[in-house]
């Protein structure tokens, strides 16, 4: 096997049969298969402003819960990604290790990213059955391609971002508050970054239900990984959903997230000293 | 480093505490066509060229937030280590110890200068593979956690490393603990473990820093024992360590470092030779006034009732010449009760060169702005 590829599911594996997996494992099954199961049942009542009347339209929604939970996996797997090795003096014999750096990178960033990649993946397959199961129908194959492309590609955003924080964090203190302070602002924060950028172009805030408002929350999303993700699902949603953005630009943002972030994490870590 | 045959001079040795083997017979590899120990201590193993660095210190500014000032580093070090020494690198704190192996091991990249291994030269290891391929590290006290196992913990090394594990447990005293969590594990045995690790497809040069550190003294002796038997097998050790005096006894030649330069080199005998270490008779006595009946040169003295001096030979001191010396105070009503020729060791050569005395590491004491030079033996 590929020597990154042996490594990175080496990494994967030890990572699989750790504490912190026993504490996501079920977090996760909890958020992916309770979202599809609930949001697909036709007697379950949703607040107004959410519609999920078809089956990506669940799977759309259920996206909501997967960007708290897996996100969170990420964060959690690897905000002491290298930090630990670090402090730990670990990291000075992998790096003295005759392996190019560029390739030792990318196995650590992929041993961070399978351990909750392929649950949500799993866990994602099976909501899909039990959408199925309470909708009787199944959701397209490109939107199924979609929903899971682009779940793997927001995970692998937060591990390159993940990791490119914690090859900067020199104690465990800057690793939790680099990797949590990351989470926090995509996930938590966003909305308040975006209504202090829209009040300071000129845009109406006060109510974040306006077209205005929208169609300037949509560009502001292009600069969020969670925000890109949205926008790559609502593609495929009906055109209630959709946000005026040009799919150009949806689609270049996501490449921009997938090729900088690593071109910066795999830089920093050629430079790095131990 | 070849492999297939083996030596068989080695027999089995037991790590006292844990009662196994610590060489197994047959586990170490021999080259095919072994050289004559005195042919392979005279062919530079390892030659560093004006080796220069100086680490950067961020110093931000209002005006300039990524502005870097130049901190310590190394300067223009320069040395060789023939095949299968064992070198020591001592130095007082901050000296530059650890930054020199850190650039050898391809951790760093130095700003000028030149590594050779083996005749064949690199630039920066950093960026070279095939030249961290022949170094293995063994870093200071490397703080092994997790629910990991060493043997788990070597076989991922042993990915980057492209090369087997084999028996590099055993061989480290660690085969029982191997399928243990290293959280688990004492200093000492993660100190066993960062050896296997840098013994992990056998390197040509093996880098140690503060080897001795958390292991007791039976694991001293065996990783002093260990160390012998790979130099002798033509591995090149460079080994950095406070602890002069299990040091001492280990290394064939040593590299004192003092403020990012090359104080003084060689093997131990011929710098305390050069510097005149063997050569002080101390003398303590009561009554009388000893001054006047010595004729060698007094270094010292202190006479105030009870009297203390130190006495230099340049032809170092004999029983002979001792007893004779004793017998002339004696008579003269001088009354020795304490006579010691004084030993040295490392920390002496230190304090010698550097003129860091004891606890003192101001930047009052000395900066040699030059290596000395000291004749081979």
């Amino acid at each position: 096997m590929n020597p990154i590829l042996a490594l990175a599911f080496d990494d994967a594996w030890s990572k699989a049969r750790s504490t912190r997996m026993i504490i996501l494992l079920p977090l996760l099954a909890l958020f992916i298969l309770g979202a599809c199961w609930g949001l697909s049942d036709p007697d379950a009542t949703l607040p107004a402003s959410i519609s999920a009347n078809t089956p990506f339209e669940v799977l759309f929604v259920a996206s909501l819960f997967i960007l708290l939970s897996s996100t969170l996996g990420v964060v959690l797997f690897g905000f002491d990604g290298i930090s630990k090795d670090r402090i730990s003096g670990v990291l000075a014999i992998q790096l003295s290790q005759p392996m190019a750096r560029r390739n030792l990178a990318v196995s650590m960033l992929l041993g961070t990213l399978l351990p909750v990649l392929i649950p949500t993946l799993v866990l994602s397959l099976l909501g899909i059955i039990l959408i199925k199961v309470q909708m009787g129908e199944w959701p397209g194959f490109a939107d199924i391609a979609l929903f899971l492309g682009a779940t793997t590609l927001l995970l692998f955003w937060y591990a390159t971002i993940q990791m490119y924080a914690s090859s900067l964090a020199k104690d465990m203190g800057s690793s939790i508050s680099l990797g949590i302070g990351a989470w926090l602002l995509f996930t938590m924060v966003w909305l308040l970054v975006t209504v202090l950028l829209a009040s300071a172009f000129g845009v109406d805030a006060t109510d974040t239900s306006n077209a205005d408002f929208e169609e300037f929350s949509a560009k502001v999303d292009l600069l969020s990984p969670n925000g890109v993700y949205h926008l790559l699902l609502e593609m495929r949603v009906g055109d209630d959903i959709s946000r005026t953005i040009s799919p150009f630009w949806v689609v270049t943002s996501a490449v921009g997230w997938t090729v900088l972030p690593l071109w910066a994490y795999i830089r920093r870590f050629q430079k790095m000293g131990a | 480093m070849p492999t297939g045959n083996h030596f068989s001079l080695f027999h089995i040795r037991t790590w006292p505490d844990l009662n196994i083997s610590l060489i197994p017979p047959n586990s170490l590899p021999i080259p095919k066509n072994p050289q004559p120990f005195s042919d392979i201590m005279t062919e530079a193993h390892l030659r560093i060229e004006t080796l220069s660095f100086r680490h950067q210190i961020p110093a931000p500014t209002i005006r300039n937030p990524t502005k870097k000032r130049l901190g310590a580093g190394l300067h223009n070090i320069s040395f060789d280590l023939p095949k299968g020494s064992i070198t020591g690198l001592v130095g007082p704190n901050g000296a530059g110890k650890t930054t020199l192996l850190h650039i050898l091991s391809g951790l760093i990249s130095p700003d000028s200068g030149s590594i050779e291994i083996a005749n064949e030269k690199f630039r920066d290891l950093k960026k070279q593979d095939a030249g961290r391929n022949k170094i293995g590290l063994m870093p200071d006290t490397v703080r092994w956690q997790g629910n990991s196992t060493p043997k788990q913990v070597l076989h991922r090394l042993s990915l980057m490393n492209n090369s087997k594990v084999g028996d590099l447990l055993e061989l480290v005293g660690l085969s029982s603990r191997a399928d243990e969590a290293l959280d688990r594990l004492s200093t000492g045995m993660g100190q066993r473990l960062s050896l296997a690790t840098a013994l992990l497809g056998e390197p040509e040069i093996l880098l140690f820093d503060e080897p001795f550190t958390g292991l007791d003294p039976v694991a001293q002796k065996a990783l002093k024992q260990l160390t012998r038997e790979l130099a002798d097998r033509g591995t090149t050790i460079l080994i950095s360590s406070h602890l002069l005096n299990e040091l001492e006894s280990l290394v064939d030649r040593v590299i004192l470092l003092h403020h990012g330069q090359v104080v003084i080199e060689g093997e131990i005998r011929a710098i305390k030779r050069n510097l005149k270490l063997d050569k002080i008779l101390l003398l303590k006595g009561e009554k009388g006034n000893p001054l006047p009946l010595i004729t060698e040169k007094v270094i010292n003295s202190s006479i105030n009732g009870n009297w203390s001096i130190s006495v230099e030979n340049e032809d170092g001191w004999s029983r002979k010449r001792l007893t004779k010396l004793v017998q002339k105070l004696s008579e003269k009503g001088c009354t020795p009760y304490h006579v010691e020729v004084k030993t040295t060791d490392l920390s002496d050569i230190l304090e010698a060169t550097t003129g860091i005395d004891g606890m003192d590491l101001s930047e009052h004491a000395m900066v040699p702005l030059s290596k000395m030079e000291v004749e081979e033996e």
